[in-house]
């Protein structure tokens, strides 16, 4: 059993254990082979993490967006958006981790 | 500009007033739920005269954002989603059309309404992961905090220009260059405007301090949420300009607002996901 972030979560996972809405209200069971629908259940009900049967392969097979971007990449990036955030204090951890995201979001939408 | 040509915030506010108000169903709602014997039905007769927007809440109230499943009548999301609430969301879904007589060329209402919603969702979902009660005001409130913008452009189209121009050069943010050269900034003229339509505090004063949270004296939380989800949205580039640098965070303000970063990911991510469909959702004659 293994808990991972629901944005990790991929459909045809497998639940470990119940998942329920914060009122309680009780939104999948153990056992549920998740699909995309269930996800956007899960995200509509402010569900943040969920506990899956672990797969045979490490780690579950999970590769983020981030693995696949080089760090040199995103340096390049983040240096390029720079300029649009000069009014912040940049070693702020809410401003780091904003350029962060667009600067992912660009290398995204360029490779797309 | 000369110091007499300067408007003060109360003739702008009064200038917007005289060209356009809040639509009449607005007013006619806030009648209707101020009225002790009015009924749910009441209310749902109003908005049922307005087939547009009852398709378009509706639509909204069948989406992810809310979580319902099958609303199929206009009372039953008045049921749901509270009476104030859903007067407040028609305000939301109606205001932009009272301002299409703004040029083209000064600010493209497609984008202004894409960045207030999704100003609207992020603000939303910051709340909700807050545990904060009532999130639906953070919707509304997200939806308006750039009508002072939408006030200027229509009201002074020449002095949003320049400070426009400006801002592509001097490196400064619009509500910084705006106080320098207006005394006042779109965020006090959006505030003051939706307290002179009688809009509750809890949605007029968040968007008057939503540049600058720590100022507010009451609605502190509530703007610094807004103010952060302007931020996100600026970051990144829902229908903003990004050639103008964006605003600086009040970080006393956030850092009081407690949020885990390792939640930003999670609103963004989710905040996506909803932004298409709700866009298509209350998609109507802006």
């Amino acid at each position: 059993m293994t808990s991972i972030s629901i944005d990790q979560a991929q459909a045809k996972m497998t639940l470990a254990s119940d998942v329920f809405g914060r009122n309680g209200r009780l939104l999948a069971t153990q056992g549920t082979v998740i699909s995309e629908q269930h996800l956007l259940a899960f995200r509509t009900w402010g569900i943040r993490e969920i506990e899956i049967v672990s797969a045979d392969n490490n780690e579950t097979g999970i590769k983020t967006v981030t693995d696949a971007i080089s760090a040199e990449q995103l340096k390049e990036t983040m240096e390029q958006i720079q300029p649009r955030f000069c009014l912040n204090n940049l070693s702020h951890p809410l401003i780091a981790d904003l350029m962060r995201l667009c600067a992912i979001r660009r290398i995204s939408a360029d490779e797309n | 500009m000369k110091t007499d040509l300067i408007p003060s915030l109360d003739r702008v506010v009064s200038a917007t007033r005289s060209i356009c108000s809040p639509p009449l169903i607005y007013n006619r709602l806030n009648e209707t739920i101020n009225h002790p014997r009015a009924s749910i039905q009441d209310i749902a007769r109003i908005i049922s005269e307005d087939q547009g927007l009852t398709a378009r809440l509706l639509r909204m109230a069948n989406s992810p954002l809310y979580g319902f499943t099958r609303i199929d009548s206009i009372s039953r999301a008045v049921t749901l989603i509270g009476t104030r609430e859903i007067r407040d969301l028609v305000l939301a879904l109606t205001i932009t059309k009272s301002f299409q007589k703004i040029p083209e060329n000064l600010l493209k209402l497609e984008e202004h309404w894409q960045h207030s919603v999704a100003c609207a969702i992020i603000s939303k979902n910051i709340a909700f992961y807050l545990r904060e009660p009532n999130v639906e005001r953070f919707f509304v409130a997200g939806i308006l905090h750039d009508i002072g913008r939408l006030a200027l452009c229509l009201v002074h189209p020449e002095a949003v220009r320049s400070i426009h121009e400006r801002a592509l050069h001097a490196n400064q943010s619009l509500y910084v260059l705006e106080q320098k050269s207006l005394k006042f900034d779109h965020a006090k003229l959006g505030g003051a405007l939706l307290k002179a339509w009688n809009i509750p505090d809890n949605i007029s004063q968040p968007v008057a301090f939503h540049h600058q949270p720590s100022l507010s004296r009451s609605y502190k939380r509530d703007a610094t949420i807004i103010h952060a989800a302007d931020l996100i949205c600026h970051s990144l580039a829902y229908g903003t300009n990004p050639r103008i640098p964006i605003s600086r965070l009040d970080e006393k303000a956030w850092s009081e607002l407690e949020f885990p970063l390792s939640g930003l990911e999670t609103v963004v991510k989710q905040s996506d996901l909803q932004l298409e469909e709700i866009l298509v959702a209350i998609r109507g004659d802006l």
